[in-house]
């Protein structure tokens, strides 16, 4: 179930990506016995999409996680295991002060050494609200199309490509490229309307199978360090007394009230099963007008002043997305 | 970009700049890549035989990295011009005799005069190494063309940081889990992985 480790730097130029692996022995499920190849080739996209998100939570891998937006390119190491129930990962920016993230299920530790602390976030799903993965795909064509183009070979592996589309301009568009062999996701690329890549991440190198737990533990001993958690207290926000009109096919996902830089604030969450955005709501200062906030690769915000609440909405959606659902906000008299 | 170039002890107000002050907006010039070949290759071989014209070169250069990046200025020590200068003089010359003629052209460049644009150039690519040998083909060929194209694309803040945005990013990232790609992967995107708590 091991592969050998891709010595990176192959990806000089073109951005990116590598890699992958083996095994699955989901896919070879699925297929029924017959070869794993043969499997997801005749999947239909909505079966494609299942499988990437499958395989991106389900199998055991290891690798180097390339980020790149615009000129920035950042590395991470990323360790990924599923114990049967939940999944561990464990995540090592390379670049910058170091840090280390270790998730398990809905806990992601973050270790500052510095400083000495650990800041543990949860994301704690109201009960109400179903898990991603199960409300996906099918909702999910409702708002993107969704073709399983061509075959790619991407450092050395054969991969599908999966072309993402959304059917209206309010939100951008993907091209995946997923190993045929595992199902896992290679390398993703966020794409704006005229076909621009915004932001794209890709393995580097990746193992999959074979992972060393060991590799899930921290770099560093926190005996002693001082432990914060994030605290995030679940509203209704009809009862804090807001109406948010997020665009057709965004779910609530959370909607909290958490302390932020100014005070404590509500943030709710919205997700369409690809794209996600936030609509913070906090007192606003006395200055504050509306504005769109500076664009980072495929981040759009815009803040509005409402009364006496700014609403700042933050997302992986276009500029003009995040300014409407910022002026669809409502105060609901009370 | 001509209206807030910065010239070190140069006012761009003064009815009639003296020569030196001349000088020095032709260097900015020569940074900002606005110069034609002749106005470079005059000013070049001017930085050949003018120390002070090297030394407004090397303070401009000090100054623009300081705007751009502390972490880049931070590279820039007083007699560091000096010493690549002297190593450059030290480096052995290795040519083979049917490159004579391009080795004498090359080898102008590498006079002491010219030391401070060379080791500017040095102070570049020491300063954004990873950034500028891993930038994709696609995002160099969308720099500006021009003489300075490769330096311009490496001297360009890789992303406009708004501390605001980053904060509400880090916010958005701590409860939006990606659905294709590993959970973590938003801590990818914020820069040096900011925290909520921190910073406060």
């Amino acid at each position: 179930m091991q592969r050998a480790q891709w010595p990176l730097w192959r990806w000089i130029g073109t951005a990116t990506l590598l890699t992958a692996l083996v095994g699955l022995a989901q896919a070879q499920e699925r297929a029924g016995g017959a070869s794993s190849a043969e499997a997801v080739d005749g999947r239909s996209p909505e079966q494609w999409l299942q499988i990437v998100q499958q395989s991106a939570r389900r199998l055991d891998y290891s690798g180097t996680l390339v980020y790149q937006q615009g000129a920035e390119v950042r590395m991470s190491r990323i360790v990924h295991v599923f114990d049967g129930k939940v999944s561990h990962e464990r995540l090592q920016p390379m670049d910058g002060r170091p840090r280390e993230f270790i998730r398990q299920a809905d806990e992601v530790k973050c270790l500052i050494p510095e400083a000495k602390r650990v800041v543990i976030e949860r994301r704690t799903r109201a009960a109400s609200f179903p898990a991603l993965a199960e409300a996906a795909t099918s909702d999910l064509l409702q708002h993107y199309t969704v073709k399983v183009s061509g075959r790619e070979r991407v450092g050395g592996f054969d991969c599908q490509v999966v072309e993402i589309r959304p059917r209206q301009g309010d939100r951008y568009g993907y091209r995946l490229w997923v190993d045929r062999a595992s199902g896992l996701l290679l390398r993703s690329q966020t794409l704006d309307e005229r076909g621009d890549v915004l932001e794209q991440m890709a393995f580097a190198e990746v193992r999959i199978g074979g992972v060393d737990r060991e590799l899930l533990k921290p770099s560093w001993p926190t005996d002693g360090w001082r432990v914060d958690e994030a605290a995030h207290r679940p509203v209704d926000l009809k009862e804090q007394g807001w109406r948010l009109s997020p665009p057709a096919g965004f779910k609530p996902l959370y909607a909290v009230r958490r302390p932020m830089a100014a005070g404590p604030a509500l943030q709710a969450v919205y997700s369409d099963g690809l794209a996600s955005l936030s609509v913070f709501i906090e007192p606003a200062p006395a200055s504050a007008s509306s504005e769109a906030l500076p664009r980072q690769g495929p981040i759009n915000a815009y803040a509005r002043r409402v009364g006496d609440s700014m609403v700042t909405v933050v997302g992986e959606i276009p500029a003009e997305t995040a300014r409407a659902v910022a002026q669809a906000a409502e105060r609901l008299g009370r | 970009m001509n209206t807030d170039r910065i010239v070190p002890g140069a006012s761009a107000d003064a009815p009639r700049a003296s020569e030196a002050d001349d000088c020095a907006q032709r260097l900015s010039a020569l940074l900002d890549g606005e110069l034609d070949a002749d106005g470079c290759a005059a000013l070049v071989e001017r930085l050949r035989r003018d120390e002070q014209a090297c030394r407004t070169w090397a303070l401009l250069n000090c100054v623009g990295d300081a705007m751009r990046s502390a972490d880049v200025a931070s590279f820039h020590s007083a007699g560091f011009v000096d010493r690549v200068s002297a190593a450059l003089e030290r480096e052995p010359t290795v040519l083979a005799p049917a490159a004579l003629p391009q080795r004498a052209a090359a080898r102008r460049w590498l006079l002491p005069g010219a030391g401070a644009a060379i080791a500017a150039a040095v102070l570049i690519a020491v300063g954004l190494p990873s950034k500028q040998a891993t930038a994709p083909e696609a995002t160099i060929a969308r720099a500006p063309a021009g003489p300075a194209a490769s330096v311009v694309a490496a001297e360009q803040p890789a992303i406009a940081r708004s501390p605001q945005l980053e904060r509400y990013l880090a916010a958005h990232r701590e409860l939006a889990a990606p659905a294709l790609m590993p959970s973590s992967t938003p801590y990818v995107r914020t820069s040096g992985a900011l925290l909520m708590q921190e910073g406060r």
